[in-house]
């Protein structure tokens, strides 16, 4: 082989391996992603039921009950529509009421939400970015989710 | 009476002066071939580490003394806190942490200066002034943007603290190593871009790009792993890895570093792969720069990202602009000078070496994607989604699976045409017992994934692949022992250091492998008294009761681990409240083996007087951090060999006379 | 002092900065460039030989790479030579100013020259030398967290939390002073009264409790009589509050500091109707009393038709007995007490809960 045959079959082996994580990558990405919503998100998209989500909102003041067994079941909030949501599970340290959340799981039937994973933010002043901007798209301001436990 | 404080903040501001001295004067001296401007760098990076140590030891004293009028102290300390906590907590937060970050950098810089001897005058100055320019854009920013020094008057009486989950001795170190690493990229992107302004790659360039890019890849290692260890303890999730942004910010950089150590040694060999080798070390700091934009902008969200700042994330978002956009730009016009090398067959140690840079960029670009590709789509559609570990696993295990199984070969082929007949020859019974693994895994574990009996084998293909590796160099078994303890002693250090690095891969994978697939998770109600089964394990929960700490209160839960009928050990898992700032943390009951981990989280309050818990057998969890560290150990070993420490010309005569060691 | 010091740095910076240009001499020459190369592959060719002589590599492979290295060698060995410029140029010298240059307005505008360093130990070492209140109140919270029985500690602490507003902390300062003194009208109200200036002014049900256990102490108590009646004020009994007032005005001297507090709540309620007082306007918000008072009330309001429709909350309904027993709406916090109970008549946990704040809201 020739120095430049050479450097061709490189630069077509380089290729072809690229090509192929180029298609995995696709691949992965039309599947193993997960979309994120607010709770008055679900109401407009219409999320299917078993879709895996990731929901994220403030924990209402007052809703979180405790059992039976591990399971914890709260609602999450944006203000504007609340779901409930059930997880069995240890939450994280600074799960509180009046605080971010994002939760990662199925909804179900009957409009509760099931959530295999709960996050909250290493920082006490946590809002989900994406909250954030999702209120503030939909002309939420974020002093009335501060003061406490305002009843809607 | 005078400042310290003070002092040190004129410290940091001369120092953003004489970085750009040294940024400007040994480039301007290289061009003109002026000595004594090329050696002004020299002075100037010296003069640099000084002017930050004295700042960081200024701000630390701040720290010690707590000072608070220093706003930084204020915001990040508290009287309270221990000492070590105090002193962790100077780079426990951003301002301090850029802080670090430029003190390390300017090491960096001084190292060049005061061990570059051996280098060409004009090639050192140059790179200097690629770190000095570096320094520059980063002090600037930090007394700009990012102010450690910043007084409050009149000052408050007491601190605000440190966020409690950063007081942790594994964390109190693991920023400084991580720090090392990212930084230590920076000067192999020094020496390319300076062989890019010089239109030529030394000789001496390989010689040198290696070691240091092989001294920031092992700091890497180390913080990642100190990182992940941290999070697998401290987080209270069982997890040693998240894929969280965060991480892939400082796995990215490893990835593109790994390639550079392995392509590096064909330049430095063959004196080929050239313009590659450049490519990447500008990509591999590239990256790492790139890191830093995405933790301290908050582009993207992240379960351990510091406080965020829009306008930072900005400048940095310069800065990086500048630096990437500059050096890429530079390489697409000066690459084409740069002459091609040796030549070499593709099934050659060379053609191995670039199936391994080809497969760890390929899975950088694959994390890469993951990790901005839901930023992307919110720019774009305004969609949000989130990228998880099932795409990662779809997508980084098949491309790194390939590497794995061909690293045990590559170190078995020769230079510029390899057999692959007499690589496997030798490779035959480390081939065999790790089909055996293979087999007893899969005898084991019938109703398993069909990863388990793959991944194992894997794993000891690589361990026993080191090992054929060492034997066939020091002709085990064929010679007699003690001759093959010799050649052992005398083998060159870096391929012992390659072995135990690859060997160290092994164990990881072994490992990671493990943990993925048997772990065993039980979440459970307990009251005091009761008992589950986690694995052979039985955990009792005895009770709780109040604990008191330096700064902070809450309960500990005590719980009795037996395996039948043997008491192993009293476990203690605690939720802490820490003053002032009242912020929760939960400290894990750990049960350490070197088949596993036995792991207790102790959590909220539920009905009727039960505590939820959460369990886990972490089965080979250790093998991963275990690991890293025989990686480590390997670079460690590369690094103390003595082909690094070729003299300068004028006492090379000397040099090759020296026994060999 | 300071600038001294700044002005040795930056000497010292430049001449760091100048000491090549001194010791280098004009004949100094480097070596050319490509010795430097041949000095690698020199070590590269003897490396070789060591691999040899041990037998790491075969001899055919070992010729090839001996073949290349001295190929490499030659090639280096016809590089020109370098050119060199002689001496430290001038610029180079001038250069040495961008350090000042940069340094002293960066400077200017972000340091603090004056500024003393203020160690932590060091200033509560000297906070009774130099009267430093915050260091002087740090030190009797450490000394009571040791001691929390020291009565003399928490009353220096009270009042000089009440000058500070520290609402929060006079009233724990004040209910530490209770805890060791026998009670007396004084300490029983000076509690109370922190505590409703921690409530933003609002007299809520156990505050009020206090002011009356004090009144039976000292039916002449200024403080005491002051707070019954705003109380009164508060929960809009408008006549008996005015008679309050006007009974206490009549005891109150004329040079009494408390006079023109008192005249003003009183013109205050001939004015507007009931409303809540001036302090918790001025601190809450800029909404009028009414409207504020009424937002709280709707508030609660809206609380318990949720509690209605959906009942099984515990938390709601604590927080909607404790909110009536706040407004004084004893009777609504009464019937919200004994639904609650009923709701939760099967869950002893919650129960205890709902008993515990009942009798600290003294909802009977």
């Amino acid at each position: 082989m020739t120095r430049k045959q050479k450097r061709l079959s490189l630069i077509l082996g380089g290729l072809a391996v690229l090509g192929l994580a180029a298609g995995l990558v696709l691949y992965a990405l039309s599947g193993a992603i997960t979309f994120f919503h607010t709770p008055s998100d679900l109401a407009d998209t219409h999320v299917q039921v078993g879709q895996r989500i990731r929901l994220g909102g403030m924990v209402e003041q007052g809703s979180v009950t405790k059992g039976p067994g591990t399971v914890t079941s709260f609602a999450v909030t944006d203000t504007l529509k609340t779901v409930t949501v059930s997880y069995d599970g240890i939450l994280p340290d600074l799960f509180r009421e009046g605080q971010g959340v994002v939760t990662e799981g199925k909804m179900q039937p009957d409009g509760s939400f099931v959530a295999d994973t709960v996050l909250a933010k290493h920082d006490e002043n946590y809002m989900p970015r994406e909250l954030a901007e999702s209120l503030k798209a939909k002309g939420v301001t974020l002093g009335k989710i501060a003061d406490e436990g305002t009843p809607q | 009476m005078n400042s310290i404080a003070e002092i040190g903040h004129f410290a940091l501001i001369l120092a953003v002066g004489v970085a750009l001295y040294q940024f400007a004067v040994p480039l301007m001296g290289a061009q003109r071939g002026d000595v004594a401007a090329m050696r002004a760098g020299i002075s100037a990076a010296l003069l640099q580490f000084v002017l930050i140590a004295i700042s960081f030891a200024a701000l630390t004293h701040a720290y010690v003394i707590s000072d608070f009028s220093v706003l930084n102290v204020v915001e990040n300390s508290h009287s309270a806190k221990p000492l070590l906590y105090r002193i962790s907590g100077v780079w426990g937060n951003h301002e301090g942490s850029m802080l670090l970050w430029v003190l390390i950098l300017a090491l960096y810089g001084a190292a060049v200066a005061v061990f570059g001897g051996n280098l060409p005058l004009e090639l050192r100055a140059r790179v200097l002034a690629i770190q000095g320019s570096v320094g520059f854009a980063f002090l600037l920013f930090i007394v700009l943007a990012s102010n450690p020094f910043i007084r409050v008057d009149p000052p408050p009486i007491e601190g605000n603290g440190l966020n409690p989950i950063l007081q942790d001795p594994a964390l109190a170190f693991h920023p400084p190593f991580l720090y090392a690493g990212y930084v230590g990229l920076s000067i192999a992107f020094a020496f390319a871009v300076a062989a890019l302004i010089e239109g030529r790659v030394d000789a001496a360039w390989a010689r040198w790009v290696r070691p240091w890019t092989l001294v920031a890849w092992m700091f890497l290692t180390v913080g990642i792993a100190m990182g992940s260890w941290w999070a697998y303890y401290e987080l209270g999730w069982g997890g040693w890895w998240f894929w969280d942004p965060v991480e892939n910010a400082s796995f990215m950089p490893w990835l593109v570093a790994t390639a550079l150590i392995h392509s590096a040694i064909v330049v430095e060999k063959r004196n080929a792969l050239k313009i590659w080798t450049v490519l990447l070390s500008i990509l591999a700091f590239s990256l790492s720069l790139m890191g830093a934009f995405l933790v301290r902008s908050g582009v993207l969200t992240s379960v351990h990202a510091f406080a965020v700042d829009p306008q930072r994330g900005a400048f940095i978002l310069m800065i990086l602009c500048v630096f990437i956009g500059g050096s890429l730009s530079l390489f697409a016009w000066r690459a084409p000078q740069l002459k091609a090398g040796g030549l070499f067959a593709p099934v050659s140690r060379e053609g191995s070496l670039v199936v391994n840079n080809l497969l760890l960029c390929v899975a950088c670009l694959a994390v890469f994607v993951g990790t901005l590709y839901p930023l992307a789509l919110e720019t774009l559609t305004g969609e949000k989604i989130s990228v998880g570990a099932p795409y990662f696993d779809l997508t980084f295990g098949p491309i790194i699976l390939p590497l794995l199984l061909l690293v045990p070969f590559g170190a078995f082929l020769g230079w510029k045409r390899g057999d692959v007949g007499l690589a496997l020859k030798r490779l035959w019974l480390a081939l065999a017992l790790a089909l055996l693994v293979g087999v007893i895994v899969l005898a084991l574990n019938v109703r398993g994934p069909w990863l388990a009996p793959v991944g194992m084998a894997i794993a000891a293909w690589l361990v026993f692949g080191a090992i054929a590796d060492v034997a066939a160099k020091t002709g085990l078994f064929k010679a007699p022992l003690a001759t093959s303890w010799q050649r052992l002693a005398g083998l060159p250090r870096s391929a012992l250091g390659t072995a135990v690095a690859h060997a160290g891969l092994g164990i990881l994978v072994a490992g990671v492998i493990a943990i993925s697939l048997w772990r065993i998770e039980v979440i459970v109600a307990l009251k005091p008294g009761e008992t589950a089964a986690v694995g052979k394990y039985a955990v009792t929960f005895q009770g709780e009761g109040p604990l008191t700490g330096p700064n902070y209160t809450g309960r500990t839960g005590a719980f009795l681990l037996k395996q039948g009928d043997r008491e192993l050990a009293t476990l203690h898992s605690e939720k802490r409240i820490f003053k002032p700032s009242g912020m929760p943390t939960t400290e894990v009951g750990l049960y350490q083996t070197w088949h596993g981990d036995v792991y207790v989280v102790m959590g909220d309050e539920t009905t009727g007087g039960a505590r939820a818990m959460r369990m886990y057998y972490n089965p080979l969890v250790n093998f991963i951090w275990f690991g890293a560290a025989v990686m480590f150990l390997g670079g460690l070993l590369s690094i103390s060999d003595r082909r690094y420490r070729v003299g300068a010309p004028r006492r090379a005569a000397g040099m090759q006379a020296a026994p060999a060691e | 002092m300071i600038w001294i010091v700044f002005a040795a740095m930056t000497a010292a910076v430049i001449g760091a900065l100048l000491w090549p240009a001194v010791t280098s001499r004009p004949a100094e020459t480097r070596a050319e460039r490509a010795a430097y190369d041949r000095a690698v592959f020199r070590d590269q060719l003897a490396e070789l030989e060591r691999d040899v002589a041990r037998g790491v590599i075969g001899q055919a492979e070992a010729d090839a790479a001996r073949n290349e290295i001295s190929r490499r060698l030659i090639a280096a060995a016809g590089e020109v030579r370098a050119k060199t410029a002689p001496g430290f140029a001038s610029a180079a010298i001038a250069a040495t100013l961008i350090v000042p240059a940069v340094a002293l307005p960066l400077y200017l505008m972000a340091g603090n020259p004056l500024l003393p360093d203020v160690p932590h130990a060091w200033r509560m070492e000297n906070a009774e030398n130099n009267g430093d209140m915050p260091a002087l109140i740090q030190k009797v919270e450490q000394h009571l967290e040791k001691e929390p029985d020291d009565l003399q500690g928490w009353q220096i602490l009270a009042p000089l939390y009440r000058r500070d507003q520290r609402w929060d902390d006079a009233a724990e300062a004040y209910r530490n002073i209770l805890r060791l003194q026998p009670p007396d009208a004084a300490n029983i109200s000076d509690y109370a009264e922190a505590r409703v200036m921690a409530n933003q002014g609002m007299v809520a049900a156990p505050a009020q409790a206090l002011f009356r256990q004090a009144l039976k102490l000292d039916p002449t108590f200024p403080k005491a009589r002051f707070y019954d009646a705003l109380a009164l004020k508060q929960q809009g009994k408008a006549d008996e509050a005015r008679a309050a007032f006007e009974a206490f005005l009549k005891d109150t001297p004329a040079d009494a500091p408390w006079r023109p507090m008192l005249l003003a709540e009183m013109q205050d309620m001939s004015a507007k109707p009931p409303a809540l007082d001036q302090q918790t306007m001025a601190d809450a918000s800029q909404m009028s009393g009414a409207d504020q008072q009424a937002m709280i009330r709707g508030m609660v309001d809206g609380l318990e038709q949720k509690l209605a429709a959906n009942p099984d909350n515990l938390e709601g309904w604590l927080r909607l007995i404790r909110a009536r027993a706040v407004l004084g709406e004893a009777g609504k916090a009464k019937a919200a007490y004994d639904r609650a109970k009923g709701q939760f008549a099967s869950n002893p946990d919650a129960l205890s809960q709902i008993d515990g704040l009942a009798k600290e809201m003294n909802v009977e």
